[in-house]
């Protein structure tokens, strides 16, 4: 710099400019900082999304993102924003799945979700922020990755390309890596089949395990293979999976037994090798030599088909009739899920918004206390105004008893509703089906703001996808996205709200109840028994049969009860009607929870008497009551927002026909008739 | 401590808070808030709201009547209008310094006009404070809507007052100019400068979130320093005029 200098040491003028202008672009640095997003240096992003880059539209799908970081350690948040709407309806909404990050430096992470996309028109956004600030970010177009038949899985290391010409029309054929499976049973969501070697088995994680056993519980359908690396089969994942029991390898002359099953004449030569399983509770749909070729074994709402030879092999695979084959294995899947439950949620919304715990002060008393401050502010005004010895003593009136109005308006109206300003409601409609299958469970969120309100909802169980209940209703709503985030055994949902804001959320899963009930027919009447062990107690339960419901009374926790109807009961009494439930339903609760549960009660037995109507003659009885507790673990925050839960229970129960009903009765028995 | 302003026995106070004319206005503008009030009731239930995603008009109803009434009441108040004179005196124009005038505006005339609107505002307190409980505005929103009122006053009051001193009371060019100030404040700001308008700074908080033709400083923030900037201004101009004394100005009053 020195040299540059003139004699006098004076900077040159075009120097002094240049350094000026320097100076000048710095004061925008900051500027252009904030308006370009940064990148972190070293950072990278990698993702998979859906199986084999194919995602099913409408339904669940997984997404894995793996991060790799080179440069400094990093903590923040990895967020994939997926959005659906219209921008025409004005009802674009994006929903946020979130996940802590943190990788130290020279690491590789990979971070699974699961998410539902229902448009292809918005592009999936992945971003990792840091510090409130954006680092890194991807935009991926969905045009080209979604399909919306279901899709069937192929899974294994010697899957030969010709096996996607075989498999049945209607689904899109994937081959993913097993790895990359999702880790909760709805990722599994847009799935219609897996075909698996038994070698896949081990190459899948804990929770991928977990995931592929409940979504076979809730609905899914799985083909395992056997064959000469059947070793998997006998390890803790298949077992997670279905009740096998492996006792070797055995080879028979031919699967010529397949013919019968297929409709084809079984053509290809030599032996084959078969391993011979057991699965209990399982029906065998082909057998060779007595080995079981094909067990078909159903779990909860879905079924598992184990096939006992080798199906990628050369001898199977260049059978004439492998495509009849799998068009008939197809034909065993179970029918789609569970379907849908009996009541229809739609109208619950409506129901549920009617009883708030917040509402306006009344109207009456507020007026009459601000008129009576008007009187008393006129009266002084006018003492003021006539009088002239006490006026500065009067003067003082007017800002006290201001003052005074002010803090009873503060304390009895503004705090009063700035309490009941943000609040919440749940509905939980729990299903046991009379064929022995797991019970079902649904439960809508409700979330009221009057103010706007940062809601944080934990489910502290997995398993159970929370999704918003219909889209938002206004453009200025759709903004309030909400942020989802898997944690370790549950999952959170965040929520902004606007004031005089309302937002649903819908969430489903099968649970595990431990309730025992039984019905009888006999010649004495009708004799219902139910067994509680759980230390959850059944209020008002109502019983439905041949077309009317009969009150049951409550099940207390920890015990058995038994009710009997008698024939002349049964023969003479109509059951109870809408207007009964009605005129139980009008008592004056003061209680808006109780409210909330009564509402919803009359809402809920108008269609369950109209569907217990409409089976006048039934194989089975229905239970209808109310549980104390439900199997959520569902807790809301901010902790001081009013809430209320209804937990409706519903029970089907098969009826037994006998000559004579059961008449012993153990301890804590109750009876009535 | 003078304060003359309070109780003003020789009539030469801009507007004595009680005086009759002053009593007169503040029991009228806490009935017309009152019958607001009454109008803007959310006569639905609450869920009705909630489920509507409709907010009831409370707030913005009784709050912009506040803005109106205590910015028309302020300018009043500021332009000598409120002064206790009979019909007579108004004709003769005859000239009556009043303290406001005489005395430094600073440590007079100021205090004056900010105890006064407090005082204005304190008596609608109980109205505001319902009509705030009702619509679930929160404390901030409504700490902002409460400075609005006072600030929107009091700026009015300040302009009243400048008219005052140049014109001086009971002119004609001096009420159109008031008039005209009102109008420009409460309706043309709302086109030229919406961050400066109360009314809409009102309906931002009654909505609850930053308006979209509100530039990007002109939620709250914006208005208070726009407000706070143009009240630093008149306050400058007051008290560098009253320093003048009433014989350096011109006007009949």
């Amino acid at each position: 710099m020195k040299a540059r200098q003139n004699r006098e040491g004076r900077t040159p003028v075009g120097q002094r400019r240049g350094g000026r202008f320097l100076l000048f672009l710095l004061c925008f640095a900051p500027v252009l900082f904030s308006v370009f997003p940064v990148r972190a240096a070293g950072l990278g992003l990698d993702y998979t999304l859906g199986f084999d880059s194919r995602f099913r539209l409408g339904a669940w799908t997984p997404l894995t993102v793996v991060l790799e970081n080179q440069g400094a350690p990093l903590r923040g948040v990895l967020e994939v924003v997926v959005t659906t709407g219209s921008e025409y309806y004005q009802n674009v909404h994006a929903t946020t799945h979130a996940a802590s990050v943190d990788l130290p430096a020279h690491t590789r992470k990979a971070y699974a979700f699961s998410l539902r996309i229902d448009a292809f028109s918005h592009p999936l956004i992945m971003r990792v922020k840091s510090g409130g600030r954006v680092v890194l970010r991807r935009s991926v177009n969905l045009r080209p990755h979604y399909v919306t038949e279901p899709l069937f899985l192929v899974l294994g290391e010697r899957i030969s390309p010709d096996l996607f010409g075989q498999l049945p029309a209607g689904g899109v054929p994937l081959a993913p890596l097993a790895r990359l499976l999702p880790r909760t049973w709805y990722g599994f969501e847009g799935v219609g089949m897996i075909l698996m070697e038994a070698a896949v088995l081990s190459a899948l994680d804990q929770d991928q395990a977990a995931a592929l056993a409940e979504w076979v519980r809730g609905g899914g359908f799985v083909v395992l293979c056997g064959g000469w690396r059947y070793e998997p089969l006998l390890g803790p994942q298949a077992q997670r999976l279905l009740p096998l029991t492996v006792s070797g390898l055995e080879q028979v002359a031919s699967l010529k037994s397949l013919a019968a099953f297929a409709g084809r004449p079984w053509t290809q030569p030599g032996p084959a090798p078969v391993v011979r399983a057991a699965i209990q509770g399982a029906e065998p749909l082909a057998v060779e030599d007595g080995l079981p070729l094909i067990l078909q074994k159903d779990l909860g709402y879905g079924r598992v088909i184990f096939l006992a030879f080798d199906p990628f092999a050369p001898s199977f695979s260049r059978w004439a009739g492998q495509a009849r084959f799998w068009e008939r294995v197809y034909g065993l899947k179970p029918p789609a899920g569970p379907g849908p439950m009996p009541l229809p949620l739609a109208g619950l919304e409506k129901e549920m918004l009617a009883e708030l715990p917040a509402g306006f002060p009344s109207f009456i008393w507020t007026a009459l206390f601000l008129g009576v401050y008007v009187v008393l502010v006129g009266l002084l005004l006018h003492r003021i105004e006539h009088t002239r010895t006490r006026q500065r003593l009067l003067a003082l009136g007017l800002p006290l008893a201001a003052a005074i109005f002010s803090l009873l308006c503060l304390g009895l109206l503004y705090a009063r509703q700035a309490d009941r300003g943000r609040s919440y409601s749940r509905f939980v409609h729990v299903m046991i089906p009379e064929d022995g299958r797991p019970a079902r469970l649904e439960a809508v969120v409700g979330l009221y703001a009057v103010r706007p309100t940062f809601f944080r909802v934990h489910l502290a169980r997995a398993g159970f996808p929370l999704r918003p209940l219909g889209a938002p209703l206004v453009a200025d709503q759709a903004r309030q996205d909400e942020v989802l985030s898997d944690e370790a055994g549950g999952q959170t949902l965040e929520a902004r709200m606007p004031a005089w804001s309302h937002r649903f959320f819908y969430l489903r899963g099968v649970v595990d109840l431990d309730l025992k009930a039984e019905a009888r027919l006999g010649d004495a009447g009708l004799e219902v028994a139910v067994d509680n062990p759980t230390g959850r107690a059944i209020r008002g339960v109502r019983l439905a049969y041949d077309g009317r419901l009969f009150d049951f009374g409550d099940v207390p926790a920890g015990r058995r009860l038994v009710r009997r109807l008698g024939q002349a009961r049964l023969r003479l009494e109509s059951g109870l009607d809408t207007a009964d439930l009605k005129r139980e339903s009008e008592s004056s609760a003061s209680d808006y929870q109780e409210r909330l549960r009564q509402r919803i009660e009359r809402w809920a037995f108008e269609f369950i008497l109209s569907s217990v109507k409409s089976r006048s003659h039934p194989e089975s009885v229905a239970l209808y009551g109310w549980l104390d507790e439900d199997p959520l673990g569902l807790a809301v925050r901010p902790g001081d927002a009013s809430g209320s839960v209804v937990r409706l229970l519903e029970w089907r129960v098969p009826l037994k026909r006998s000559g004579t009903a059961a008449t012993g009765h153990g301890q804590g028995t109750d009876h009535a008739g | 401590m003078r304060a003359e302003y309070l109780f003003d026995a020789q009539g030469r106070s801009l507007a004595p808070f009680f005086s009759r004319t002053m009593l007169g206005m503040s029991f009228n503008s806490l009935f017309v808030l009152s019958l607001i009030f009454l109008l803007f009731w959310p006569y639905r239930d609450l869920p009705a709201y909630v489920a509507s995603l409709k907010t009831p008009l409370s707030f913005l109803g009784v709050f912009t009547a506040a803005v109106l009434i205590n910015g028309y009441v302020g300018l009043v108040c500021g332009a000598n209008e409120a002064h206790p004179r009979d019909y007579f005196s108004r004709i003769e124009r005859r000239r009556v310094v009043t303290f406001e005038e005489e005395r430094d505006f600073l440590s007079y005339g100021l205090p004056g006009f900010v105890l006064h609107t407090l005082f204005l505002l304190g008596l609608q307190l109980p109205f505001l404070l319902a009509a705030a409980a009702l619509t679930g505005v929160p404390w901030i929103g409504l700490g902002q809507g409460l400075s609005i009122i006072m600030v929107t006053a009091l700026l009015c009051r300040l302009a009243g007052f400048l008219t005052y001193l140049h014109f001086g009371a009971w002119t004609r060019f001096g009420y159109m100019t008031t008039r005209a100030f009102l109008l420009a404040y409460l309706l043309a700001t709302g086109l030229l400068l919406p961050a400066a308008n109360p009314v809409l700074q009102i309906y931002a908080l009654h909505e609850g979130r930053p308006l979209d033709f509100l530039p990007t400083l002109g939620g709250y923030a914006g208005f208070l320093l726009i407000s706070l900037a143009v009240l630093l201004a008149l306050i400058l101009a007051a008290q560098v005029r009253v320093r003048r004394g009433p014989a350096g100005r011109q006007g009949g009053g």
